[in-house]
């Protein structure tokens, strides 16, 4: 029977209102656009069996083998039924055939979902019978009978939709009795039980095709919502009528097997245009036999699917490594399929032993759960298929490993089968990398790209690059990172430290390394930290100790730095006095010379040959007007590999705090220098600068003592090259913020310490004028046999002649000495206040606690408010002092 | 290239400081009593050049002069393990002998007539270093041959090498008590006026001081002689540790007093020295916790100074320098100032900024000791005064009754009379004045006021 496998529901939808309400599939695989919309309706199990046995009485001789309440409960309703229209019974032997028709033409009926529009009333269905009964017969007799009947029927317990039953039959004997019309031709006897004469196949066709696609689901608005007379109902009936005979089951079957393979079957091809199998339009074909095709070319439209990507994949070019063995894996799986459709088209065209041999054949239902499995994993492949067609590398894997995760056991299962196969081209490469460093990545696919790298110092920041999509998602971004690293540590090692051995040593080792296999995170990740902390001690080690990481650091910080305070001193001593001329007359080897003499003299001597020989002199580029200070700096020459750790931009600060340095040592320098013969000139006011100056190199020094430290903490903590690096740029930067290089008041100005140390240079030059003027009048004092010593001191002499003296030269007075003094002295205040209000605004504690550094005793308190109030009170105050301090200095002179 | 520093010992006190100063310097730069350098010697960073020299068989010679009117000293010196660490061409022992007899006037005498030997060995000297930065004379000015001796040196360097720098480590009479030198303080204030004329620099050394440093800190109730050297030559070593060890800062004499000193007159500087423990002196082995802090607080404690001043309210610091020594972190010497600041534990000038500076220096590897961390201070302070007031007093009893001036008289320079006495009284008075000056707001306006 072609219902008995679908029609499993039983009787318990007996009320119209629960008919209503499509029933899901039960089925949580098969997709949710499939849903199995023919469900019995009002008619029930129970009405169907009663049918049938109905119909069986009325095409032969009733009765049977059943015996027991069942009998006797079947046994009252023929007799109920040939109460109502005994006419029935005796024509049915003539019209088997049509029975045979009008019987499958009911169980459609009974299949729909055509529902009774009244209310399910035993007692009330009773009466109406009752009634019609007394009105027919115009007696009670049948009445009674048929009460009695029906009493016996509700005792009955083997029925359990008796009324439904009892109306079926009202129903048919009203009909009969409605169309009672005298022109009965042949098919009166269905025409008795109200039913049209049942069409010809093919004479309607209107709404038999009007399902297209597999995916659409028996869309028919009337279906759902069956019209509630009895009219209507007869008016919808017509819609169900089809003719199944047209094309045999096994061609159906020919065809699906066509389908499967991709090849079009003779009712069923596929449309290009909209991407779907059609059924062949003039085929009629009964809705769930339809429904049932659909569903199995669903096979077919993702076989097409699948072996087109793999088509594509194969003639596209470059798709590669990973990507071809997705396409392998696939193809494997699909070689599962081949077998099947090979079994299936054995099955179909059985042989002839096969055919004497009574075995079930083929159907469609057969087929379609044979064919389950193999959907599955179409459908699996299907979206993997549509997901991956533009990924590569990586990326794919990324999306394949996405699905591992799937709450479907036998999706995971398969995933995961899938995934150990196209991974393999992956941990190929990864182990390459990880133990040899070498890239072999034909396609482009790997998370890590080689870079052609120009210069050498360049290698660690540019040779390779991590492409972070391309990072499977399997492979945390920690872990990405660490396999990044040891492949560079591994490429540094070879390329840059010329130790291959290493590498070598290393390449044996991954000879048996596990892990390397889909699916085995831990045992990689250990495998990954293992190697990782390995190489990265390696590249530290082999910095350190062969290198000398740590002696060119500590070299840097002490030439560049000015941390060798003899070397220095020499250098300020032996090429000051040069480099206080115009740059362009200075050329470099002089200097150099006096650098490498320096470093003869000094305990620079006892470091070893090869860092003093990196230590050079070198003469920026330099603009009229500058002098050799402007122009002079000392640069240490790095080769590969120390130059990956202090690279360029670290050179770069470097440069920049020396240059700074420089100035400062000069400026102590210069003030040192004079602070002899200022003693002997007795003037008050110099030490403000110097102490100044002092304190700020001082400063500076201890913030690279403090940063030195911590790079030292950090190059022992053993870091990887990264962290090293970006460690050296740290320190330098805290140099620089730190020692206030780049503080500025205006964006646009030189920073501010850098215009307080010019404008002390321009005091201490003004100075030395005074110096000179000085030492000229205490000569002219000399002469007159005066000791200038013991009168420069003398401050009680009066200095009314002062003015009066010769001047030295046209060009130096005392008025003018003396104004340019005050003013450097104001500028200098000026600057200086900036710089503490800079200092006291900075963010770093540590900086703020300069400015209490730079006046301790709180001396320069005293400016700050003025600052606030823009030269108020307290600033012209203070200028007098400075005023008195210098007038206090040149009184002493004109003694 | 070395900044060369050449010590000269004058006197008795001059020349037992300067041996103990250095053993001392011998034993931090591993170099074995008769100038080779130790075996274990071998840690390079320090410059052996400022204070020595090599010999052709590369043996080191002090950069020293040893000059005596007396031969007992010097002669000790060179029975001592050390005898042959010296130049013998540098030891200058006065023929005659006799010595000066505590009396100024016959060391400075004498001087007179020494001085073409005397100026020949400077001349050797310092034509033998690149960069002569400068002349250190140890001496003390109680006695005739430190003072009178050391004075006319003073005066003779001075004007012969006026661009060099002259840093005096001055031992000052231990004024408290009544000495057995009844002239002492005729010695020392002629002394006083070449120190405040002719010197860049002086660090004042009191016995006082010192025999009190030795009782409180180091339990020797009666210290010798060797043993307040001891303490002496510790305080030297310390405070040229910067030279000797080159590090980012004060690597040369002058970057170190001319941060200390900013006006020419007030250039004499006190010195703390802590912690004093067992390699100087047996008995104190206690080991304290030494962190950058407490050896700066330790250092601003009147007693360990090695003055003996009485300062009043208004003295305060005109700057300070504190050289600390081991492994000091760096970060730890900020977090002390600002310590040192909230507790207001030093008072400073108020006329110009002052900070104490820091100079953290290397320590000898050679020489093992129990602390972690040892400090130095050069301070210029205006309680200096008080020392010379002091000296002052006790000159002008002295003078009022002109006592024992008898054989001043007998001196050449005193032949027309006591004139220098006057001047030098006037200079020493002077030197007060300025000093209490400092103490006011308008210091700068001081020479201007003067008028």
């Amino acid at each position: 029977m072609l219902g008995e496998g679908l029609y499993v529901r039983g009787p318990s939808a007996s009320t119209a209102s629960e008919s209503m309400h499509p029933v899901q599939s039960s089925d949580a695989i098969s997709p949710p656009t499939r849903h199995d919309s023919t469900t019995p309706a009002s008619i029930s199990h129970t009405m169907y069996l009663l049918v049938e046995r109905f119909f069986n009485q009325a095409g032969a001789a009733p009765g049977g083998g059943e015996g027991g309440d069942w009998v006797e409960s079947l046994s009252v309703l023929p007799r109920a039924i040939s109460l109502t229209d005994p006419s029935m019974l005796q024509g049915s032997q003539r019209r088997k055939l049509q029975l045979e028709r009008a019987f499958q033409y009911s169980m459609r009926i009974l299949r729909s979902r055509m529902e009774a529009a009244v209310l399910p009333d035993d007692t009330a269905l009773a009466d109406t019978i009752k009634r019609r009964l007394i009105r027919r017969d115009k007696s009670m007799d049948k009445a009674m009978q048929f009460s009695n009947l029906f009493q016996k029927l509700t005792t009955k317990s083997a029925l359990k939709n008796k009324w439904a039953c009892v109306y079926f039959l009202l129903a048919v004997s009203e009909q009969a009795n409605r169309l009672p019309g005298p022109d009965q031709h042949e098919d009166s006897t269905l025409f008795s039980i109200g039913l049209e004469s049942i069409p010809d196949a093919g004479s309607e066709k209107s709404d038999s095709c009007r399902k297209t696609t597999a995916y659409d689901g028996p869309s028919d608005a009337s279906s759902r919502h069956p019209p509630p007379g009895l009219a209507e109902n007869t008016q919808y009936l017509k819609t169900w009528r089809t003719d199944s005979n047209t094309v045999l089951e096994s061609e159906w079957l020919q065809d699906i097997v066509y389908v499967f393979q991709g090849i079009d079957g003779r009712y069923i091809k596929y449309n290009d245009s909209t991407e779907t199998y059609v059924i062949d339009e003039k085929v009629q074909i009964s809705q769930p036999l339809r429904e049932l095709l659909h569903r199995l070319t669903e096979l077919g439209w993702l076989y097409r699917r699948i072996t087109s990507f793999l088509k594509f994949q194969t003639n596209h070019a470059g798709i590669g490594l990973m990507a071809q063995s997705f396409c392998s894996a696939i193809q494997r799986e699909m070689t599962d399929y081949y077998r099947l459709i090979a079994i299936l088209q054995a099955q179909i065209t059985p042989s002839d032993d096969e055919k004497s041999a009574s075995r079930p054949s083929l159907t469609l239902k057969r087929l379609y759960v044979w064919t389950q499995d193999p959907l599955q994993r179409l459908r699996v492949m299907g979206v993997l298929v549509d997901l991956c067609i533009d990924d590569r590398g990586g990326e794919l894997l990324a999306t394949l490993h996405d699905y591992v995760h799937h709450g479907d056991p036998f999706i995971q299962q398969f995933i995961h089968h899938l995934m150990s196969d196209v991974c393999k081209p992956f941990y190929n490469m990864l182990k390459l990398w990880i133990y040899e460093g070498q890239l072999d990545d034909p396609f482009d696919e790997f998370f890590i790209v080689g870079h052609p790298v120009g210069k050498e110092e360049d290698f660690w920041e540019v040779s390779y690059s991590m492409r972070e999509n391309m990072i499977p998602s399997f492979i945390e971004p920690m872990v990405a990172k660490k396999i990044f690293m040891i492949g560079k540590n591994l490429n540094f090692l070879r390329s840059q430290c010329g130790d291959s051995e290493y590498v070598i040593m290393s390449s044996q080792q991954g000879q048996n390394a596990q892990g390397f296999e889909y699916g085995n995170y831990h045992t990689l990740r250990d495998m990954i930290n293992k190697a990782y902390t390995a190489t990265t001690q390696k590249v530290i080690d082999s910095l350190l100790t062969k290198y000398k990481l740590m002696e060119h650091l500590e070299a840097i910080r002490k030439y560049l730095f000015l941390g060798q305070g003899d070397l220095i001193q020499y250098v300020v001593d032996e090429i000051g006095v040069a480099l206080t001329k115009p740059a362009n007359t200075l050329f470099r080897h002089n200097l150099a010379s006096s650098l490498e003499t320096g470093i003869r003299m000094s305990n620079a001597q006892y470091d070893d040959p090869d860092i003093t020989s990196r230590l050079d002199v070198r003469m920026l580029q330099s603009s009229p007007g500058d002098i050799g200070w402007d122009v002079f700096t000392l640069v240490y020459q790095l080769q590969s590999p120390i130059n990956t750790v202090i690279n360029n931009t670290a050179m770069h600060l470097c440069k920049k705090i020396s240059n700074f340095l420089w100035k400062m040592k000069r400026v102590e320098h210069a003030l040192s220098s004079t602070w002899k013969p200022r003693m002997r000139l007795a003037q008050n006011l110099r030490h403000s600068p110097s102490t100044s100056a002092i304190c700020l190199i001082d400063r500076t020094c201890k913030v690279l003592e403090c940063s030195w430290d911590e790079l030292k903490t950090l190059i022992a903590s053993k870091p990887d090259m990264d962290l090293l690096i970006r460690g050296y740029l740290r320190y330098l930067n805290t140099i620089i913020s730190k020692s206030m290089l780049g503080a500025r008041k205006h964006k646009d100005e030189p920073p501010t310490l850098f215009k307080i140390v010019d404008v002390i240079l321009e005091f201490r030059e003004a100075q030395e004028r005074l110096h000179k003027y000085g030492t000229a009048l205490a000569r002219q004092e000399q002469r007159a046999n005066l000791d200038f010593r013991e009168r420069s001191f003398d401050i009680s002499h009066i200095h009314a002649d002062g003015d009066l003296l010769p001047e030295e030269d046209g060009t130096e007075s005392l008025e003018n000495i003396r104004a340019e003094l005050n003013r450097g002295a104001e500028r200098f205040r000026e600057e200086l206040s900036n710089f503490m209000e800079l200092l006291a605004e900075h963010a770093d504690e540590t900086l703020r606690a300069l400015s209490v550094r730079l006046s301790f005793n709180e001396h320069w308190k005293m400016i700050l408010p003025a600052i606030e109030k823009r030269y108020g009170h307290t600033a012209i105050l203070y200028m007098n002092d400075v005023n008195s301090g210098i007038v206090n200095m040149i009184l002493s002179l004109n003694v | 290239m070395p900044r060369e520093i050449i010590t000269l010992q004058a006197g008795q006190c001059g020349n037992q400081i300067g041996q103990e100063f250095w053993s001392l310097l011998c034993q931090e730069h591993g170099i074995s009593p008769d100038g080779t350098l130790e075996d274990f010697a071998t840690e390079g960073g320090d410059r052996k050049d400022v204070f020595f020299y090599q010999a052709d068989d590369e043996h080191y010679i002090p950069r020293a002069l040893l000059v005596d009117l007396e031969p007992r000293v010097i002669n000790n010196i060179l029975s001592s393990p050390y005898a042959n660490l010296y130049n013998p061409e540098n030891i200058f022992q006065s023929i005659d002998g006799g010595g000066a007899g505590n009396n100024w006037a016959a060391g400075y005498g004498r001087g007179e007539k020494i001085y073409e030997d005397i100026i020949e060995m400077i001349d050797r000297e310092a034509d033998g270093s690149d960069s002569l930065e400068g002349f250190m004379l140890l001496h003390s000015i109680a006695g005739g041959t430190g003072s009178g001796l050391g004075s006319y040196l003073l005066e003779t360097l001075n004007d012969r090498y006026p661009k060099k720098l002259i840093q005096t480590y001055s031992v000052f009479p231990n004024s408290q008590e009544t000495s057995d030198v009844v002239v002492q303080p005729y010695n020392s204030i002629l002394s006083l006026k070449r120190l405040t004329l002719n010197a860049d620099s002086v660090v004042v050394l009191d016995n006082a001081a010192l025999n009190r440093i030795a009782a409180d800190t180091l339990h020797i109730q009666n210290p010798t002689f060797a043993q307040t050297n001891q303490l002496v030559s510790t305080v030297m070593s310390a405070s040229t540790t910067t030279l000797r060890y080159p590090g980012y800062m004060n690597n040369d004499l002058v970057g170190i007093v001319a941060s200390l000193i900013p006006t020419p007159r007030c250039h004499y500087l006190q010195t703390s020295y802590t912690p004093f423990t067992g390699e100087q002196v047996d008995k104190a082995k206690s080991v304290r916790k030494t962190t950058v802090l407490d050896v700066m607080r330790r250092l601003l404690q009147p007693k360990n100074k090695m003055v003996s001043t009485n300062p009043s309210k208004k003295s305060c610091y005109i700057s300070i320098l504190n050289i600390i020594q081991g492994d000091a972190d760096p970060t730890e010497v900020h977090k002390s100032l600002m310590r040192i600041r909230e507790r207001r534990l030093a008072q400073f000038i108020p006329w110009g900024p002052a900070s104490i500076q820091v100079a953290l220096s290397r320590k000898s590897p050679y020489v093992p000791t129990a602390h972690r961390v040892s400090g130095l201070m050069l301070a210029n302070h205006t309680s200096i005064g008080s020392l010379f007031k002091r000296i002052c007093d006790q000159y002008d009893r002295l003078r009022k009754r002109n006592a024992f001036l008898e054989q001043y008289r007998r001196e050449a320079i005193f032949a027309d009379g006591l004139d220098e006495f006057d001047s030098s009284r006037e200079v020493v008075q002077e030197l007060i004045t300025e000093y209490e000056a400092c103490e006011s707001p308008d210091y700068i306006n001081w020479g201007a006021d003067d008028e």
